[in-house]
């Protein structure tokens, strides 16, 4: 899973606290600068790992704010490779939740309020996935850069 | 995070005032909302220009609002930029929703029928 012929671009652990996941997403950002992502991938890879550590709090670790979060990223072939470990709970049923496809053409009073987050998380993360290994949670993930595809 | 609301006639302006919408600010977003919509006017228009981003708490609040109308009320968008577009658009809900290019657009529209 882990690929490591490339160096290691960033390297954090930080709490739980849903307020500091900003400042850390604003890091990593700062950390692939060089890496040329686009204004587009800079959406989404905001947007994936906002959804992946606010689920870590939320259910991982049932909304306490001070429990350990590690995030590891390589430089992959054509982008980069997330590692984003936790020692909360295990994912239910011991696998990755599944996106929810809703059916969006319904009456107002039957659309979906919640559910959003692991359909965002499976349509921009590339071959996720999930292991429990010892007590530990972790999630990894490829994110392509465009930029990078053409000169790997 | 504030909301502040300018009524045109039928129709009323809801500025979002705040950068996020997320997981932290969601139920205070969902209560301003649902006061300015109880007893509101029949369209209701969202301006998200100054937030930078909305993640699925913050999206599912607002879905919760346009829920909270009565049946006589619409919640229209306006303003949606870079990672808040993004996430109605991989989710879809940008076809659920009317959305306003920006709230010029939609204030002048305000005005043509308010």
């Amino acid at each position: 899973m882990l690929e490591m012929e490339h160096a290691t671009l960033f390297h954090a652990h930080f709490a739980s606290d849903p307020e500091s996941f900003g400042q850390l997403i604003e890091g990593l950002t700062q950390a692939i600068a060089g890496l040329h992502p686009n204004r587009d991938e800079l959406h989404n890879l905001e947007i994936l790992l906002a959804e992946i550590l606010n689920n870590i709090a939320e259910h991982a670790y049932c909304e306490r704010n001070d429990c350990p979060i590690e995030l590891l990223v390589w430089r992959t072939n054509g982008g980069i490779t997330c590692n984003v470990i936790d020692r909360g709970q295990e994912m239910p049923g011991g696998i990755l939740p599944p996106a929810q496809n809703h059916a969006l053409n319904c009456d107002r009073s039957d659309l979906p309020e919640g559910g959003f987050g692991w359909a965002l998380v499976r349509t921009i993360a590339r071959d996720l996935g999930y292991e429990r290994i010892g007590g530990t949670n972790v999630l990894h993930f490829k994110f392509t850069i465009s930029y990078l595809l053409s000169r790997d | 995070m504030e909301l502040i609301r300018q009524d045109f006639g039928d129709a009323a302006l809801i500025t979002v005032h705040g950068k996020r919408i997320d997981a932290a600010g969601a139920i205070h977003f969902k209560d301003q909302m649902r006061a300015h919509i109880q007893g509101g006017p029949a369209r209701i228009i969202l301006d998200l220009g100054e937030v930078e981003f909305v993640d699925s708490s913050g999206l599912g609040a607002i879905v919760t609002s346009m829920k909270q109308l009565a049946n006589h009320q619409v919640l229209e968008l306006a303003t949606l930029r870079g990672a808040v577009e993004k996430v109605f658009h991989l989710t879809r809900m940008d076809s659920v929703f009317t959305i306003h290019a920006d709230s010029g657009a939609a204030i002048s529209d305000l005005r043509k029928t308010g």
